[in-house]
């Protein structure tokens, strides 16, 4: 095996999006390897700045391992700063649908933000999320007003302006409560280190199980529609819990607790708003 | 070395300087179109455009040929659109006295419209999709045109007295639009979306149209 073999083999580094440092281990004697044939330095015309600084060393079975770091910059790190906005909508169909299911189950041991947000949070989620959850709740207001009354022979007008209501109360939540959050975290020197793209992020996958809920109301029975609203808020609501509760884990346990619990109590109370608002024969409202 | 020649002033003028690059058996008629449209009579003009608008709902009823509503985007034909969406399913005044009045108003109508079409092409833009976003509202406005035409068909409907079998006919008349419309458009935005997030575009599409669509089918004013 000679020397020339792994010239004829040798591999032009360019590193992935975030890499930056390749390690290359020869594990077999060729006498010494130089990092030119590493690197491809054929080109003549490249300055020292292009050129890879080559980290070698050598143990003594004759390993050698290079690592390459400092890459010039290439052609795809141009294209990185054209569009800022696009990195809120960097995600494939399937990202979008895991991460709505994984805000469904809440698992103990899991945090939903690590395992499913992290590393690229995104806006299109949560966004179309509650856009369809604002149509889906004020179809099913109407509906719910249309088949309430229809043993009265009622001419069905439908109202229009649940929607406006539904949206208002909707994107505000979405907003305002990471908004509040984010700065109570911020405000206590908080080192759970989550910014505020990824609470408004978890916050929005979070509403996800309300679009089937809300659909289901179409069933008339008081009971079952309640139950509906429980286990919705509960299941989501869990999930939130064990997003923030590693976060004010070190927190005085008075103020983790009351966080806590506002943060469930929030969430229930978005579910349980609607349904009162829209549920003409509930006597407690 | 090649002397420098130097020109007459008058020798100049006379050098043409511009041209169109078109083949040269083709240059007369082209040349002729150019003139032309300045002087031919405004009935001309206006039946161009007319033409033009017909030609794309035409392709929008029957979406074979996916690039001419594309190639030449114009407003006309979802302002057209969207003016007799609002005006048909606006609630009606004197109604408003009587009991409240819940249907949209002419003015919501059209916002929803438009800003539904500025909504979905901006998520189309930032999904990173290739093209243009006036190309993009273009083609989601004239994909309304089956769900108008369900519209006044579910008018129609309307005159007799309703009964639950009327009103399933309705459905199913709206649901059928609905699906046309979400086909067609599909059908010509299809190319411009990277094939990991095509689902992703395609969904908001859906619902801008099923929003219109609830809004068509809970019209009960007669």
């Amino acid at each position: 095996i000679f020397p020339w073999k792994l010239v004829s083999a040798a591999a032009f580094l360019v590193p992935e999006r975030g890499q930056d440092k390749i390690d290359i281990v020869i594990n077999e004697t060729f006498g010494e390897v130089e990092s030119s044939n590493l690197i491809g330095k054929e080109q003549t015309d490249k300055s020292d700045n292009d050129i890879p600084h080559d980290n070698y060393t050598e143990n003594s079975n004759d390993v050698q391992t290079h690592t390459f770091t400092k890459f010039p910059p290439t052609a795809e790190d141009e294209d990185e700063e054209t569009d800022k906005s696009e990195q809120f909508f960097d995600v494939e169909t399937r990202q979008v649908l895991y991460r709505i299911g994984g805000s469904m189950l809440p698992l103990p041991r899991s945090n939903y933000l690590k395992s499913h947000i992290r590393p690229n949070p995104d806006l299109y989620g949560p966004f179309w999320i509650c856009t369809t959850l604002v149509f889906t709740t004020a179809i099913a207001g109407n509906l719910a007003n249309y088949l309430q009354s229809a043993g009265i022979d009622y001419q069905w007008k439908y109202d229009f302006h649940k929607v406006t209501f539904a949206a208002t109360a909707i994107f505000s939540y979405w907003w305002l409560v990471p908004t509040a959050i984010f700065g109570v975290l911020w405000w206590r020197g908080n080192q759970a280190g989550y910014t505020f793209l990824e609470i408004l992020c978890v916050y929005g996958y979070s509403l996800a199980i309300y679009i089937p809920v809300s659909i289901l109301w179409v069933i008339q029975f008081n009971w079952f529609q309640w139950l509906l609203v429980a286990v919705g808020a509960v299941m989501s609501g869990l999930v939130l819990v064990f997003v923030f509760w590693p976060a004010v884990r070190e927190e005085d346990k008075k103020i983790a607790w009351s966080i806590i619990v506002v943060i469930f109590l929030l969430h229930l109370a978005l579910a349980v708003g609607f349904k009162a608002k829209w549920c003409v024969h509930c006597k407690f409202f | 070395m090649a002397d420098v020649e130097f020109h007459d002033r008058e020798i100049m003028n006379d050098v043409p300087l511009e041209g169109d690059i078109t083949v040269p058996g083709l240059k007369t008629q082209y040349e002729d179109q150019e003139i032309s449209t300045l002087d031919e009579p405004v009935r001309e003009t206006i039946m161009r455009d007319v033409k033009a608008v017909g030609t794309k709902f035409w392709h929008v009823l029957y979406p074979k040929q996916s690039s001419s509503l594309l190639k030449e985007w114009d407003l006309w034909g979802p302002l057209i659109l969207c003016v007799f969406l609002a005006m048909m399913l606006q609630g009606s005044t004197e109604e408003l006295n009587k009991m409240r009045d819940g249907g949209p108003q002419f003015a919501e109508v059209f916002v929803i419209y438009w800003v539904g079409a500025v909504i979905v092409t901006l998520n189309i833009k930032l999904l990173g999709g290739n093209i243009s976003f006036f190309q993009s509202i273009c083609v989601l406005g004239y994909c309304v045109c089956p769900l108008a035409i369900s519209l006044i068909i579910c008018r129609i409907i309307l005159i007799a007295s309703q009964t639950t079998a009327l009103f399933v006919v309705r459905f199913i008349i709206v649901v059928i639009a609905f699906g046309w419309s979400t086909f067609a458009s599909t059908a010509f935005l299809t190319d411009c979306h990277p094939p990991n997030r095509k689902a992703l575009a395609i969904y908001p599409i859906f619902l801008f149209y099923f929003v219109i669509s609830w809004l068509i089918i809970s019209h009960t004013h007669s």
